[in-house]
């Protein structure tokens, strides 16, 4: 089911009434109810992957509670190996296995031996990277010992399967959404009114920014080799926009749909194309991904406390991993690595610049930096977005070979003109209200509200592009 | 929750009241306003008689030059083709032409792989939206999964058709300006050479089309004429449109009209602008007009 679909919108409110007005005197029912909705949202799209999530919650939550249970170190290691071989393996089968194939069979080949594995006929099962990492940080850090294993299996699946982050995160942490499963929950209106809010806002993110910018950065990336400079320039920018519109217009949905039930779930996005530097990028951008590697490899890998060419692994290890978790394709691989080697330098040249520190203001010196992040993280799209790597190579050699400034496109494409305009409200909008999550604060906010809902209306995308991209991993 | 109900009711309030509010204008204006593409323009004709009529697809709005058959002949001529009409489209076009009095003497309905497919094109379909309380147009949609959408959701059929009747549409409605589709009712040339292959015709025919049938029963035979117009070589399984000549009456085949002239095609379906005159010449020729 698609948060953009009129599906949702009656999935939605039966959900919410039943919760609040049927159920609201017993956490458990409404706890059973939040596990029925998420399996008919999940098998919406595919019911025949619902076994996974079940069998994938069944082995989390009793490896959780053994790790808890046994003494011994060895048998306490043994259930975390068999949670990590679990939800691994399953990622590998689904996600991974046709392309490590691929890539042994053509390392064979590389030395002259003619070797054929045969690849697999599968389908991969929506937000299974997602769900997986989430119940992987479960069972580690129970073995960790900072968390206690729940006994109550409705809860825990409720916690696997919670519909609204599901699909494509945020990617909770046990100890932050468990435990708002197991105390009743009281309607808090501000709370529903700023979920609702974040909805609008997300929504708009999606249908009208994502959307709109996905027509024109497929023609461009589909017909990049009869594109000159500005052309290839402006699909890089279009590219950026529509993923960063996509995928953080999801995680506000989803934040916003978790609010109305009562659940506070973390900030994916914080306005990450108003970043000084690439470390400070990767603060703001997918934020329980990344956080999600610094704590379940970055720091057990040895973090920064080693020496420097082992810190240089750990952050190449993070990056290269990060680029895989988003895809069987070198692509993401060479992604993840532009991003380590971006990140590098900053690192060792700004170890202080450790958090996203220092206010936002408007200067001279900040709008260089924040330009150029921009391009560095815009270039590293390019291999994001292609096919394959000739092919993104070759769209950035194509930006510095052709030179070409024409308005040619732009003149031709009507509605181009109209998407700039688009992108350039957008990022002021979002730069007046950078220091709250969302737009809908202060001043004017209804009128904010409407106008935005208007504008969803009159320019939104319903019908063409539905799909989120982050489902894809 | 009483403060969430309320806030919440405004949402939903605003926004249906914009959405029934935004259905109202576009409506309004695609309807009464500036027409911007040809179909606007033919929904739009009253009360008319024209000497001769060509329906049908690009290959009608691409290939007769009007101007040509009045110059050469004397007699009215329009050329109501236009890019990716089914059968069913043209069927209802005349049909509401018909009850619009416009009248011909001969009409020309164009035909080939179409002959296979019986429903309205999406482009049509689209553009017949702003209709949807006229009978004829609540018809059509009365039998389609969307029409309680579009019948009880305001501004919805908008939402839907945002490629062809959204708001970038409607501005260019209201500043009335051109575009690069063709306003008037008629041709519009190809220029440029080239053979390129665009599909191919389906490996069989339908045993038989209802719309042909329709049209049949809607104009007296006298009147009523069908043609295949010229295909280059390249065109895979282009003979099957042979096989029409035994299923519609009044039927001639120019698929190999141009096998040796090369130079008449934009592309392997569409003839440029000197192919378009030398074919409408032969048309001219084979029904005498």
């Amino acid at each position: 089911m698609l948060f953009n679909s009129i599906t949702f919108f009656i999935f939605l409110p039966i959900v919410f009434i039943f919760y609040w007005f049927f159920f609201k005197s017993s956490k458990e029912y409404q706890n059973i109810l939040i596990l029925l909705a998420s399996y008919v949202f999940y098998g919406w799209w595919d019911y025949r992957f619902l076994f996974l999530i079940l069998l994938s919650t069944l082995v989390d939550f009793f490896t959780g509670i053994h790790i808890e249970k046994c003494k011994s170190r060895k048998t306490r290691n043994f259930f975390l190996g068999l949670s990590i071989f679990f939800n691994l393996g399953v990622l590998a089968i689904f996600k991974y296995y046709n392309f490590f194939i691929s890539a042994i069979t053509s390392s064979f080949l590389e030395i002259g031996l003619n070797v054929n594995f045969e690849t697999l006929n599968i389908i991969l099962p929506v937000g299974i990277s997602f769900y997986t990492f989430q119940t992987l940080s479960y069972t580690i850090d129970i073995w960790k010992g900072g968390l206690k294993p729940t006994r109550n299996f409705i809860n825990f699946a409720g916690f696997v399967s919670f519909f609204p982050q599901l699909v494509a995160g945020p990617i909770e942490r046990a100890s932050s959404l468990l435990p708002q499963f197991e105390i009743p929950r009281k309607f808090n209106s501000e709370l529903a009114i700023s979920g609702i809010n974040l909805m609008i806002w997300g929504l708009f993110k999606k249908v009208v920014i994502a959307d709109n910018a996905a027509v024109y950065t497929n023609v461009i990336f589909e017909n990049y080799d009869n594109s000159n400079s500005l052309t290839l320039i402006l699909g890089t920018v279009y590219f950026a926009f529509q993923i960063y519109c996509d995928f953080s217009g999801y995680s506000d949905i989803a934040i916003g749909t978790g609010r109305l039930f009562g659940f506070r779930l973390m900030r994916n996005f914080n306005y990450p194309y108003f970043s000084r530097n690439i470390s400070e990028f990767w603060k703001r951008w997918h934020i329980s991904l990344s956080t999600w590697f610094r704590d379940y490899l970055y720091i057990p890998l040895g973090g920064s406390k080693m020496n420097m060419i082992f810190t240089i692994r750990n952050i190449l290890i993070v990056f290269l991993v990060s680029g895989l978790w988003h895809g069987a394709n070198w692509t993401f691989i060479l992604w993840g690595g532009i991003h380590a080697f971006l990140f590098l330098p900053v690192f060792f040249l700004k170890p202080s610049n450790s958090k996203v520190s220092g206010p936002l203001v408007l200067n001279i010196s900040n709008i260089l930096k924040i330009c150029f992040t921009f391009s560095m993280v815009c270039m590293a799209w390019v291999f994001f977005r292609s096919k394959n790597v000739y092919e993104a190579i070759d769209y950035l050699m194509r930006i510095f070979q052709n030179q070409e400034f024409k308005i040619t496109y732009l003149s031709i494409e009507r509605y181009n003109i109209e998407l700039i305009g688009l992108i350039l409200f957008f990022v002021i909008f979002e730069w007046f209200h950078k220091n709250s999550e969302h737009p809908f604060s202060g001043k004017f906010r209804i009128l904010k509200i409407l106008f935005i809902i208007f504008i969803t209306l009159v320019m939104g995308k319903f019908f063409d592009y539905k799909q989120f991209i982050y489902f894809q991993f | 929750m009483k403060r969430f109900l309320k806030y919440l009711i405004l949402i939903i309030l605003f926004t249906y009241g914009l959405m029934y509010f935004l259905d109202l204008i576009y409506t309004e204006l695609y309807r009464n306003g500036h027409p911007r593409n040809k179909l606007q323009n033919e929904l739009k004709l009253k009360d008319q008689h024209y000497d001769i009529g060509f329906y049908g697809s690009s290959r009608i709005e691409r290939h007769i030059n009007c101007e040509l058959i009045e110059k050469l002949t004397g007699k009215t001529c329009v050329n109501l083709g236009f890019a990716g009409a089914n059968l069913a489209d043209m069927k209802m076009l005349a049909e509401i032409n018909k009850s619009n009095g416009v009248t011909f003497d001969t009409i020309f309905f164009q035909i080939d792989y179409n002959y296979n497919f019986e429903n309205y094109s999406p482009y049509f379909l689209a553009n017949l939206a702003p209709y949807l309380d006229e009978a004829f147009v609540e018809h059509v949609f009365s039998k389609r999964d969307e029409y309680g959408y579009y019948k009880w959701i305001p501004f919805y059929k908008y939402m839907r058709n945002e490629k062809v009747l959204g708001v970038r549409e409607l501005i260019s409605v209201l500043l009335q300006t051109k575009n690069g589709r063709n306003t008037n009712i008629g041709y519009r040339p190809l220029k440029g050479v080239g053979l390129a292959v665009r599909g191919k015709f389906p490996d069989s025919l339908k045993h038989q089309n209802s719309k042909v049938i329709g049209l049949e029963k809607l104009y007296p035979s006298g009147m009523l004429y069908f043609f295949t117009a010229p295909y280059c070589q390249n065109i895979q399984n282009r003979e099957i449109s042979l096989g029409l000549a035994g299923k519609i009456k009044n039927y001639r085949n120019y698929h190999d009209l141009f096998d040796n002239n090369a130079e008449y095609f934009y592309d392997c379906g569409h003839l440029n602008d000197k192919g378009a005159e030398a074919f409408t010449e032969q048309l001219i020729f084979d029904y005498n007009f």
